[in-house]
């Protein structure tokens, strides 16, 4: 594998990993009805 | 109206059940192809852009309607759209939220039944000792295609699709918590568990071992070289739009139904945004590391790029599994058309509980009628799927309702959300009851980019010209030549560009001419129908008000 494909690899599953596994354990940590939200503090 | 006390039972089931309406098939099939065709990593930046200027604003859009809506007791689009769209015959909109899941679910249920036949085979070890002809003639006869016949009958796959579709109708007559919920919960862990086992031993090939020819990283390299000249061509961008509209189910009204059982302040914003990049992650990570790296280790580039479809998943992956030894054979796939079927099914789930709403909500019906009424309609709609799929009517199902109408509704929706309902207040909408702040720009984003790019894809599909040219469109319409539309494009799918025969009968037998005009009129039909549904079941509620 060329090292611009590594890097554009890489990359886009490092964000995409990244965003996806911030968010669920944002999800995980705040249950529905049980927090509160950015609106309200 | 019955008010509905339907709720979700927790939040990570929740969001296990809206990626698993996202992740499905084309996460692992589509994906893979649509990449190959468009240049491989030339693709992945107008995919990437599209996710972030359409996708993610499509999905806080379906959230917020569906939650609106769902207030107001309406669990599928006719009504919410009503709310959002402030008028009377924006509901009418709203049938494409129900036809569209009527029309995909009941070809979408025979490929998802493929996949339930296929681990019955990969377990009972059908495909030992076959080679790649017997393996590609084995898919031909599970469906009886390619043998003249006019009709294609074949048990099996009737038995697996009929066990397919009772599967679906049982889950969702066990209602939301205990049908759906649990489904997902079950089935999404159990596909990331599948599709990490292959990716692993995807890319673990290497050219000298376990018969491949080619390293298996070679296929890798190819979906992710960047080519930054495709940027200025817009068939690639139009190709990553279409693929990012596709994945994350949006337009479908199945996210604004699963929504619409949400409080008034529970949050959209986080929930959207973690099953959307929960999608892109299956997608991406998973779904680019499967199929490619392991057809390229065994069957090198020019035959992928020659022979990448949907069909290849069946056709070809049982042979390359055998390379393996008998268990790793039988074990791959297992996984494989395992994981394709908890794709499947948590995707078909999502396109029945709309319908069953919408039964539930404006016509009284219970939980278990509705589900039975669900499976009645589906066993109609979807014979033509499977005893004409070699006459088109699959295709046809499939351009019509699980393309051309899924654009259509997004457009109409995010011009109602953003323009109609207005940007203000569905801002406001998304932002109620926020566990992230949603970054400013994507306000500006809702009200005109992203109505923007729907209808550049929109008027893409309708004018798509020939090989994807539009330089040499245009060429062609500036120099008196007219304008040559694609055999794929709607124009051209509706002037029959591309088939040859028009007479509709020869020797008293009908021609595919005959059976693709038929199968419109059919799916014209059904829309018409729910349009008269939805007319009777308001007047029903005006009568009684």
């Amino acid at each position: 594998m060329s090292t611009s494909a590594w890097i554009m690899m890489l990359t886009t599953w490092a964000i995409v990993a990244c965003f996806c596994i911030h968010f669920f354990i944002k999800v995980v940590r705040t249950p529905q009805g049980k927090k509160h939200s950015v609106k309200d503090a | 109206m019955v008010q509905t006390n339907e709720r979700w039972g927790s939040r990570v089931g929740l969001i296990l059940a809206m990626a698993g309406n996202a992740v499905g098939l084309g996460n692992f099939l589509r994906f893979p192809a649509q990449a190959v065709q468009n240049g491989g990593g030339a693709f992945i930046i107008p995919y990437l852009v599209s996710f972030l200027l359409m996708g993610i604003p499509l999905l806080w859009i379906e959230w917020a309607v569906g939650r609106h809506g769902g207030q107001f007791g309406h669990h599928s689009a006719p009504g919410m759209m009503e709310r959002i769209g402030r008028g009377r015959a924006w509901k009418y909109v709203g049938v494409f939220g129900i036809f569209t899941n009527l029309a995909v679910a009941a070809y979408y249920a025979y490929i998802e039944s493929w996949t339930l036949g296929y681990v019955w085979y990969s377990l009972t070890g059908a495909f030992a000792g076959q080679s790649a002809e017997q393996v590609s003639h084995f898919f031909s006869a599970y469906l009886n295609i390619g043998s003249g016949h006019f009709l294609n009958i074949s048990g099996p796959a009737i038995l697996f699709f009929l066990i397919t579709i009772s599967i679906n109708i049982y889950i969702l007559s066990r209602g939301l918590a205990k049908g759906v919920e649990i489904a997902s919960k079950i089935g999404m862990p159990l596909l990331l568990v599948f599709g990490a086992f292959l990716a692993i031993r995807a890319l673990t090939l290497n050219a000298g071992e376990a018969g491949a020819v080619n390293n298996a990283l070679d296929g890798l390299n190819f979906l992710w070289q960047p080519q930054f000249d495709s940027l200025t061509n817009p068939k690639v961008w139009l190709a990553a739009a279409g693929q990012i509209f596709f994945t994350l189910s949006v337009g479908m009204g199945t996210i604004q139904c699963y929504a619409a059982y949400l409080r008034e302040k529970d949050d959209i914003a986080l929930n959207a945004a973690t099953a959307g990049w929960m999608n892109e992650f299956v997608e991406v990570i998973l779904g680019g590391s499967i199929i490619i790296p392991i057809a390229v280790a065994y069957l090198g580039l020019p035959w992928i790029q020659a022979n990448v479809g949907f069909e290849m998943g069946f056709r070809t992956m049982p042979t390359l599994f055998q390379n393996w030894g008998p268990f790793l054979a039988a074990a791959a796939g297992v996984a494989w058309f395992g994981l394709l079927f908890f794709a499947g099914i948590t995707s078909s789930l999502a396109m029945g509980q709309p319908v069953m709403a919408f039964l539930q909500d404006e016509f009284n019906l219970s939980r278990k009628r509705s589900a039975l009424t669900l499976g009645g309609i589906l066993l109609m709609l979807s014979a033509p799927c499977l005893l004409l799929y070699e006459m088109g009517a699959f295709g046809e199902y499939d351009y019509w309702a699980g393309t051309f109408s899924l654009v259509a509704f997004a457009l109409l929706e995010s011009i109602a959300f953003a323009w109609v309902f207005g940007i203000d207040k569905g801002w406001e909408e998304i932002n109620r009851g926020a566990d992230i702040k949603v970054p400013h720009f994507f306000k500006f984003v809702i009200k005109y980019v992203t109505p923007l790019f729907l209808l550049a894809v929109f008027v893409g599909s309708l004018l798509k010209p020939e090989a994807g040219n539009w330089a040499a469109a245009f060429g062609s319409l500036f120099s008196g030549g007219g304008w040559p539309f694609a055999a794929d494009s709607v124009i051209g799918t509706v002037l029959n560009v591309g088939i040859a025969e028009k007479r509709w009968f020869i020797d008293g037998m009908p021609t595919q001419i005959f059976i693709l005009n038929m199968t419109r009129l059919l799916l014209l039909s059904t829309f018409i129908i729910i349009g008269v549904a939805v007319y009777a079941a308001w007047r029903r509620k005006g009568a009684k008000a």
